[in-house]
């Protein structure tokens, strides 16, 4: 009975990663949400819970092993933070989560239910646009652009720690986002101009 | 194709799409420049059919800056004809007697017989026929004649088919530069300094060709030592999950900082001098990386790429590589 009602944490990894595979591929192939019910691999219901984000409490419906990246996007609909390969290699789903940058892909959202997160939608304030977003603007930083929003929460995160970085703290500070368009030199002059700047 | 309206803007139609090169606005550039346009006066219409788009080449490789320089151009001197013959119809004398200065037209010898673009763009509206749209050229492309007829009577409309002299194939050409330090007993590498240059003709946007040659560096050095792409020989399935497994280049596979020059010769084939750059930027990076490990390691080539490092281990410790020797194309 005990292992009935106890989950090891063994099956409960298993039940988030083929909730995780299942839920990238339907996201993408179908347009669905990804957070359905039909997809949990194990047991586990919605609840109801409150989260802050960007200074505002919302309350969300979301299942025990749904990633914060799928209640953004797919829930509270803040698509700014973007899905790459959901499996915490590429970093676009970057966030900050009490000022710390983490992948939203792999976090849980009830594990950061009294914590203050920070999406790129949270940046922009009624003076404008963040430093970092407004000099990846003027250093022609975004490519694509995909990748950059996850690029601009690094960058946030490490100018809160270190307001005067060199082009090496920066490109350490942001190795985990990658880029495919290559555009990281670019986003370095606007890291480094930003900092200038002063944020 | 190109439309001035009646407060004098002009609004540069163009179906380029945009990878991340800002081509679209590059290329709108070359219209603005030919009809004398200061640049906050102009608004790249794209992205949308809804806002009337010609038929353009998509955006690929190294084609689009030549071919939509050429393009643009060529909309921009129809409607450089049409507003010197408002301005004759108007004003008296001959097209030709009229000059373009400031967003004005104006008669060569009398600078008081004046008109502004926008005076010029409400004349075309009531003039009609070719100017306002209502009329334009068989030969182009029916997307193109849709857009027409979506814009007609908003403005002068300018638009042609580009049939400009050309000669050749216009070859765009590209050099890198680098120096790394290979270590023996890891394989490992790093780049200490890398330079690209790109004969690129007449540089339009300094700051987007920087990006354009970096960008493509770094890819070049990732599709030379680093994206191993391995399939099941049998039924060629992908053997590689993920990016851990055929991993693209980070900030840390890169420098700090990497360097870029134009060698800015015109090109004649084009009426601004401008050609491509797309992929001969990235394969000179490639190439430039493999000289450099080959360099690094007396001479030896590998004859297949990506070069990962445990071929450079094996060949290092005189090991057999583990794949097998190339079928085709050896050299």
């Amino acid at each position: 009975m005990l292992s009935r009602t106890k989950t090891s944490r063994r099956s409960f990894i298993k039940g988030v990663i083929a909730s995780g595979a299942a839920a990238s591929s339907t996201a993408y192939m179908f347009g669905v949400s990804g957070c359905s019910n039909q997809e949990v691999a194990i047991g586990g219901v919605e609840r109801l819970i409150s989260l802050n984000v960007n200074g505002v409490t919302r309350n969300v419906d979301a299942l025990p092993n749904e990633t914060l990246a799928m209640t953004l996007r797919y829930k509270l609909g803040l698509t700014g933070t973007k899905l790459g390969c959901d499996r915490g290699e590429c970093g676009a789903c970057t966030v900050l989560i009490d000022g710390v940058n983490l992948y939203a892909c792999s976090t849980l959202t009830h594990s950061v239910r009294s914590k203050q997160i920070t999406t790129i939608e949270g940046l922009e304030t009624s003076d404008g646009l963040h430093p970092v977003q407004q000099a990846m603007i003027d250093e022609l930083g975004p490519q694509c652009g995909f990748c950059t929003p996850g690029q601009i929460m690094s960058a946030v995160s490490l100018l809160n720690k270190n307001p005067n970085p060199t082009r090496d703290d920066v490109r350490r500070a942001l190795s985990g986002n990658l880029c495919r368009c290559g555009a990281y030199d670019h986003y370095i002059n606007a890291v480094m101009l930003a900092a200038q700047r002063g944020v | 194709m190109v439309r001035i309206d009646s407060d004098g803007i002009l609004h540069i139609h163009t179906g380029v799409g945009n990878l991340g090169t800002y081509s679209h606005t590059s290329t709108a550039r070359v219209a603005a420049e030919v009809l004398g346009y200061n640049w906050d006066h102009c608004v790249v219409e794209r992205g949308d059919s809804r806002k009337g788009l010609p038929w353009n080449l998509g955006q690929f490789g190294s084609n689009t800056s030549f071919t939509m320089t050429r393009t643009n151009y060529a909309a921009a001197m129809d409607a450089v004809n049409k507003i010197k013959n408002i301005a004759a119809l108007t004003l008296g004398g001959d097209a030709d007697d009229y000059i373009l200065f400031e967003e004005t037209v104006r008669h060569d010898a009398n600078e008081d017989q004046s008109l502004t673009y926008a005076e010029i763009a409400s004349l075309a509206i009531d003039l009609g026929g070719q100017f306002s749209g209502e009329e334009f050229p068989d030969e182009l492309n029916d997307m193109t004649k849709r857009a027409v007829r979506q814009l007609v009577g908003s403005g002068l409309i300018g638009v042609a088919k580009d049939n400009l002299e050309r000669n050749g194939s216009v070859a765009a050409l590209a050099a890198g530069f680098m120096e790394i330090e290979l270590d023996t007993e890891t394989g490992d590498w790093e780049i200490l300094d890398y330079l690209g240059v790109a004969d690129c003709g007449t540089v339009m946007h300094p700051l987007g060709l920087a990006s354009q040659i970096k960008g493509a560096a770094i890819m070049g050095i990732g599709l030379a030592s680093l994206e191993r792409h391995i399939f099941d020989p049998q039924n060629g399935l992908p053997a590689y999950l993920g990016l851990c497994q055929s991993k693209l280049p980070t900030y840390l596979d890169i420098p700090a900082k990497l360097d870029w020059s134009a060698v800015e010769i015109e090109d004649p084939s084009s009426p601004i001098g401008a050609k491509g750059i797309g992929e001969p930027i990235q394969g000179c990076a490639s190439a430039a990386l493999l000289c450099a490990i080959s360099d690094a390691l007396g001479g030896h080539t590998f004859n297949r790429t990506p070069v990962v490092k445990d071929m450079i281990l094996n060949y290092v410790s005189g090991n057999q590589q583990s794949h097998k020797p190339l079928q085709v194309n050896t050299a």
